[in-house]
């Protein structure tokens, strides 16, 4: 007996280091929060395209650590150790806040695009940049934002759908809305970011309070809101167009539909770059060339089956590079932003400024005391109350101006957390007295 | 006489070395794999911009929201502990005190609400009592409500997640008070009853004290789970509990450093609790004399016995596995969008699932992990335990404190502590995380295999080892023939959490296994469940497969121990 | 084996439990060690068989110096109060345990526990579980356990305290006979002074961590050094009293005693050097006492006391007799009673040999006794 657990355990314990045969060919190491399906839809092609094209096998080391602010931790603590080197190559999907925040850390290097990519590649897209003026990351695909929607339970409360982001604030919509956590999510937070910027700093609070007060719950993850619209617990969710895309694609476009608001819609660039000290540098930029190039770009918005698409998911993305739209026209599932026409463009400087401040503001006084804000507006709209009163009664604690300054001072902890706490029990007391 | 000098002395320092041996490593490794990696982490909570600094901790206390979240949590962990005690009390003495037909399977299917495969649970709760969701959707058809009942909103949602809890974690405490009542020797039930004493006076005089070892094993895990549980509050939407607070600021997109100083606290609560309650509870001890054995005395049962019996037992398992059920229905669900079942069946999803490479490769690689890390317990578990009952090194009770720290530690933090402690090392869990996986899985359920052995080692009569000491047996041959048989029903108890839990591990295994083909089964389901299209549907196949193999273990565990472990190993 | 302690010590922090113990014990001997529960005789022979370690003195077997030799390698056969067998164990498992850590070979092994299962008379029950045995038959094994090992010394720790009446007396007769059949020396212990008595060869009494008298069971029973031996080994009546006066002579020292029940000659003193006007203790066994029950028979020629009956005991084949003066009680007893006994508070003539009068020195240490 005894002997066999011995041979047990030292058999589990050699097997730790058989896992995986030695590889000694090229190779590159990745590092994303992108989901199963775009990893199993780009590593094999580029490992055909590699072959085809340097005539060398390549192995990709795809590294998953959970979603974007996790990736970040790690890449950070790696950094930590050892600042030269993560001993990764590829830094790749998020957000351009994301990505701004790891340029501004100095984890990234700088790669500079082919001639051939930088006609293929535009600059802007509907007034967003698709890549970064220090030229350290490259958007690889477009996100836009929008309202994902539950059609039955819309119908069955005799409820419209909501056609811009102001009427997330309709208190037609109470409990119906589900948000996630923009300190958790950084597309809850460029969505924030939209509606302050679009309807400027002071309609912005009153429309964010209103909505808060309508949100049932807001969550961690950002497809817990998907699922909460899709199981009927609510008809409402702020959301990136692509977790929207494949519900419908499932459920029926009968059943559940996805709302790009009239007013402000926004695309974000999912950036991919190289990290600094890539151990694999020239893989790593060989990878780039290709994940950006427009036979690549196909994968994301050609439906799945389709000659040079994707062969086991569709994707439902947007490609950023011009000729895979020429090369693929109308046979594309998703939409083409090139042609989007948007009269708003983000202040992508002003909103990474005040990223990080506006989370913590949000989380104070309308995330973590959420009961008591909602029974303040709820109690307002009973009474009948103008909404001046309402308006009022959100009024944030200090204008862009002052938000501004004080981003400055935000990486002092205690300063954020004392500025914090006292949000916090102004408005308590605020909400408390309101909902009297 | 059989004194042989040449030797003495190497004999008699042998077994000292190698005792006091084993405890400096368990001690080094304690150090290593848990002390020193969560203290690099938790230092960031007296870390400021100018150094060393506690004013973190005077921003938590001045955070209204914050004490309120701790006053929750303790809150949470006294209804849990004492609902899950009214729920396994009567269940453990049925099932040691009588005997009834299909004893074995019935008591194994009582263990089996405590396999919940993460992520996917969610979506069972959420399918079935979301506003429009499957139970107010047929409340709603029969016209037994006008509006939906919101069974998860914000007034229920203390209770929800007690409820919750309690069904998850009474398995807990069934299996130590299982062990504990089974080796009272029922003639000193039967001398109290001589003595006339009621059945009820019975158990509270004579059983319950010798009982409560065992009590208190399952007593404070039920509790200081309940109190840092983060997935349960999580799932209900419940944001008011320390854990929450701890994981909202550890993960924050710009990490708030409060977060630690409250993980730091969490730390010194479940230290203090545990000694608190230790010397209440589980301080006195009442060993058994161990006159000779403890005879069979389960009492047959009537008709109307049995039929208490076998309602108890099936209520409490079937709302335990609601659930369960929720996760089943839809991994076979084809289409289900607000209705109260799937309008069509299907069963391609396992077909799928077997397919996807994630899944065989995530089966074999956490049976694999989860077998070596239950292995790694037993030992380490029984050495400590060892040590801490028979007082073997000094601070025994600080040790046992110490062991307790991986219960109150966020998933998180332990994880990452790895990841930045072993980072460039031959244990970098970037290339292999294997080692590093076993480890945290092992030291992640530690309390539960050293509350379970030490429970086992407070009912042994001490003089059962002095016998063998007095044949000239070591204190390791003893360990080995004496006292492991005789603890073995606490031993398996306590592997059977260890291997059950290590199974479904969520947070070491998101964190250090990082590339696929290192994926244990968890990661597979999260990494399934994230998928767009028939991802979910995907993940609850893998979650329902997962939970059948763990109640295979666990029905296969009973089946081939239940009677044994009833007959022989009691002591 | 010899076994011998010399000024030993235990200390647990600043509690003593024994105290500059000295003890012999012959080869061969069935020695008892008796005492009241809490005396420091289980200590005393745990510290033999090296489960407690010596706190000062030494430990000596056949004159070898085995203080620090751990227990294993002392010999030790042991039969613990609860008997400690291994339930898991079949009773021959249970036996052949001590034999396998000895690493015989197995034809010794099983000629061995042939012989053992046959001393105690177990073979029918060798593969039986513990848990299926009676009280006695568990004895047996815990026995036939210790036998087996052909210990050197064989440690006895109340071993029949847990069993009724009848089987501890069935039990006395069958460890005396084992004795006898393996000459091992055995130190036995125990709180039930008739077992020291009708067993021992040899019987050293204990008391708060001392030895108080070591001797033959006759011994201890006629010359007790003080009155706590006195009244713990038997029973016996302890009247106070002060010496009125000594008389020396050829056959002997002869004192007469003041006490409350009136002048009582003695001829048997302890006493070291009996003084006039000292204050001392009487023993006086009940069964020496002559109580004349029948008024026609003669008046005790010595010591005549006059004393009232206060209770009868019937016993069969004797009678308990209480008899009292003032706040004094005397217990007395007869043999083959008659159905004519004298009614309660009848003043009765009671006389005792002054040679069965124990004169013994005032207890000086009365805290620590039980």
């Amino acid at each position: 007996m005894r002997l066999k657990l011995g041979t047990f355990l030292l058999t589990t314990l050699l097997s730790g280091f058989a896992f995986g045969p030695a590889f000694a060919g090229d190779k590159v190491i990745i590092i994303s929060p992108h989901r199963k399906s775009i990893q199993e839809e780009f590593v094999p092609k580029f490992i055909e395209y590699y072959k085809a094209k340097y005539k060398a096998d390549v192995e990709v080391e795809w590294i998953d650590q959970g979603g974007t602010s996790d990736d970040i931790r790690f890449v950070s603590s790696k950094f930590a150790t050892n600042p030269r080197s993560s001993g990764i190559d590829i830094f790749w999907g998020g957000g351009a806040s994301a990505f701004g925040d790891l340029a501004k850390s100095t984890f990234l290097s700088e790669y500079k695009l082919s001639a051939e990519l930088k006609k293929q590649l535009p600059e802007k897209i509907a007034g967003v940049a698709m890549y970064d003026a220090t030229q350290t990351w490259y958007g690889s695909a477009a996100s836009s934002f929008g309202i994902f929607t539950n059609k039955k339970l819309l119908k069955i409360q005799r409820s419209e759908a909501p056609k811009i982001w102001a009427d997330l604030a309709n208190p037609r919509f109470e409990d119906q809305i589900s948000a996630t956590d923009p300190r958790h999510s950084g597309g809850a937070a460029i969505m924030n970011t939209i509606i302050l910027q679009g309807y400027g700093w002071d309609k912005g609070w009153e429309i964010l309070g209103n909505m808060a007060a309508n949100v049932r719950k807001f969550t961690h993850s950002s497809s817990d809101p998907i699922k909460a619209v899709v199981s009927g617990d609510v008809s409402l969710a702020p959301t990136i167009d692509f977790y929207a895309a494949a519900k419908i694609g499932d459920l029926g476009s009968e059943n559940l539909g996805f709302v790009l608001p009239t007013d402000f819609s926004v695309l974000d660039p999912d950036p991919v770059a190289i990290l600094k000290g890539a151990p694999n540098r020239k893989v790593a930029e060989r990878f780039m060339e290709f994940v950006l190039s427009a036979d690549a770009q196909k994968l994301l918005v050609l439906p799945k089956g389709q000659s040079g698409g994707p062969v086991k998911d569709t994707l439902g993305r947007m490609a950023v590079n011009r000729d895979t739209y020429n090369q693929v026209q109308l046979k594309s599932i998703s939409a083409n932003p090139l042609m989007f026409k948007t009269s708003f463009t983000l202040d992508a400087q002003k909103a990474a400024k005040l990223k990080n401040i506006l989370n913590d503001l949000i989380g104070a006084i309308h995330i973590d005391i959420q009961n008591e804000l909602k029974n303040a507006v709820k109690n307002l709209r009973k009474k009948g109350a103008k909404p001046a009163d309402i308006s009022a009664l959100l009024k944030p604690p200090m204008s862009e101006k002052e938000a501004l300054a004080l981003a400055d001072k935000w990486d002092d902890d205690v300063i954020r957390n004392k500025t914090i706490n006292s949000w916090i029990n102004d408005y308590k007391s605020r909400y408390i007295a309101a909902s009297k | 006489m059989n004194m042989k000098s040449q030797n003495s002395a190497f004999k008699t320092y042998f077994p000292k070395v190698l005792g006091y041996g084993t405890v400096l490593a368990t001690l080094v490794l304690l150090f290593f794999f848990l002390i020193y990696p969560v203290g690099i982490i938790v230092s960031k909570a007296f870390l400021g911009p100018n150094g060393f600094t506690l004013e973190y901790f005077s921003l938590l206390f001045q955070n209204e929201l914050q004490t309120t979240a701790i006053w929750n949590s303790i809150q949470l962990g006294i209804a849990t502990t004492i609902l899950a005690t009214i729920v396994a009390l009567p269940l453990s003495i049925m099932t040691t005190k009588f005997d009834f037909p299909l004893k074995g399977i019935l008591s194994a299917l009582l263990l089996i609400p405590m396999i919940m495969p993460p992520f996917v649970g969610a979506i069972g709760i959420q399918r079935l009592f979301a506003r429009m969701g499957s139970v107010n959707q047929f409340l709603l058809e029969h016209n037994l409500i006008v509006t939906p009942i919101d069974w998860l909103g914000h007034s229920n949602q203390f209770w929800a997640v007690v409820i919750l809890e309690v069904m998850h974690l009474y398995p807990i405490m069934y299996l130590n008070l299982t062990a504990a009542l089974s080796n009272v020797d029922p003639s000193l039930e039967e001398m109290a009853g001589i003595l006339g004493a009621g059945r009820f006076k019975q158990f509270k005089d004579i059983v319950w004290p010798l009982a409560r070892p065992g009590f208190f094993a399952g007593a404070i895990i039920t509790f200081i789970w309940a109190l840092t549980d983060l997935g349960t509050p999580l799932l209900i939407g419940f944001h008011d509990t320390m854990p929450v607070r701890i994981f909202n600021m550890v993960t924050d997109i710009n990490q708030n450093p409060v977060g630690f100083a409250l993980v730091f606290i969490v730390i010194l609560m479940t230290i203090s609790f545990f000694l608190i309650s230790k010397s209440a509870l589980g301080g006195k001890k009442y060993e058994m004399m161990a006159k000779g054995h403890v005879t069979e005395s389960a009492k047959k049962t009537g008709f109307w016995g049995k039929t208490v019996i076998y309602t108890s037992i099936l209520v409490v398992v079937i709302l335990s596995l609601i659930p369960h059920l929720g996760v089943i229905i839809t991994s076979l669900s084809d289409d289900w969008f607000m209705t109260v079942l799937p309008q069509k069946w299907t069963t391609e999803h396992y077909a799928a699932v077997l397919q996807n490479s994630l899944s065989s490769a995530g089966i074999k690689n956490s049976l694999l992990l989860a077998s070596a890390s239950t292995l790694f317990d037993l030992g380490l578990g029984i050495l400590i335990a060892y040590a801490i009952q028979r007082k073997l090194v000094p601070l025994a009770n600080w040790l046992d404190a110490l062991v307790m720290i991986p219960l109150a530690l966020p998933g998180i933090v332990l994880a990452f502590g790895y990841v930045v402690t072993y980072d460039g090392t031959f244990l970098d869990p970037l290339n292999n995380p294997v080692y590093l996986l076993i480890i945290a899985y092992a030291i992640r359920r530690l309390p539960y295999m050293v509350r379970s052995a030490t429970a086992g080692l407070q009912q042994m009569s001490i003089s059962l080892e002095e016998a063998s000491t007095t044949f000239g047996a070591s204190k390791f041959y003893t360990l080995r023939k004496i006292t492991i048989p005789l603890v073995a029903a606490n031993l398996i108890a306590g592997s059977l959490l260890c291997f059950s839990y290590a199974m479904l591990d969520v947070s070491d295994s998101l964190i250090l296994a990082m590339k696929d083909r290192f994926y244990p089964l968890t990661k597979a389901i999260y990494v399934l469940f994230l998928e767009q299209g028939n991802g979910e549907f995907l993940a609850s196949a893998l979650g329902v497969i997962a939970m059948g193999i763990l109640s295979a273990c666990i029905l296969g565990a009973s089946l081939i121990l239940g009677k044994k472990m009833g007959e022989l190993f009691r002591s | 084996m010899k076994v011998e302690f010399k000024d030993v010590y235990k200390r647990y922090g600043k509690v003593v439990a024994v105290e500059k113990l000295n003890l012999l014990i012959e080869s061969g001997a069935l020695h008892f060690l008796l005492g009241p529960s809490g005396c420091g005789k289980t200590t005393t022979l745990r510290m033999l068989a090296g489960l407690e370690e010596v706190s000062e003195g030494h430990l000596l077997f056949d004159g070898k110096d085995v203080t620090h030799l751990p227990a294993a390698e002392r010999g030790i056969g042991m039969v613990f109060q609860n008997y400690a067998l291994w339930p898991h164990m079949t009773v021959q498992k249970n036996i052949e345990y001590g034999l396998n850590l000895r690493k015989l070979s197995p034809e010794i092994k099983k000629k061995r526990v042939t012989e053992v299962l046959g001393i105690t008379q177990l073979t029918p029950f060798k593969d039986r579980l513990p848990g299926q045995l009676s009280g006695g038959q568990q004895q047996r094994v815990a026995l036939a356990r210790a036998l087996a090992i052909e210990p050197s010394v064989l440690l006895l720790d109340e071993p029949l305290s847990n069993l009724d009446a009848k089987l501890r007396h069935e039990m006395r007769d069958n460890i005396t006979r084992i004795h006898k059949q393996t000459g091992i020396t055995t130190l036995y212990v125990t709180h039930d002074q008739k077992e020291a008595l009708s067993m021992g060869t040899s019987i050293t009494v204990m008391r708060a961590g001392r030895t108080i008298q070591t001797g033959s069971p006759r011994d201890l029973y006629t010359r007790p050094a003080t009155p706590f031996l006195a009244g713990f080994i038997g029973e016996t009546n302890l009247i106070p009293g002060v010496i009125t006066s000594v008389n020396r002579d050829t056959a002997g020292t002869s004192i007469t005693v003041d006490t409350e029940i009136g002048s009582i000659f003695s001829t048997n003193s302890q006493l070291k050097e009996p003084k006039s006007g000292q204050k001392c203790m009487i023993s006086i066994r009940p069964e020496m006492l002559q109580i004349r029950i029948d008024p026609s028979s003669p008046e005790p020629s010595k010591n005549k006391l006059r004393l009232a009956l206060d209770r009868l005991t019937y016993l069969g084949e004797s009678e308990q007799i209480q008899l009292k003066h003032g706040s004094l009680l005397v217990r007395g007893s007869v043999f083959r009673p008659t159905s004519h006994m004298p009614e309660e508070g009848t003043l009765l003539s009671v006389g005792v040999e002054p040679s069965d009068v124990l004169l013994l020195a005032e207890e000086t240490d009365l805290s620590s006794g039980t």
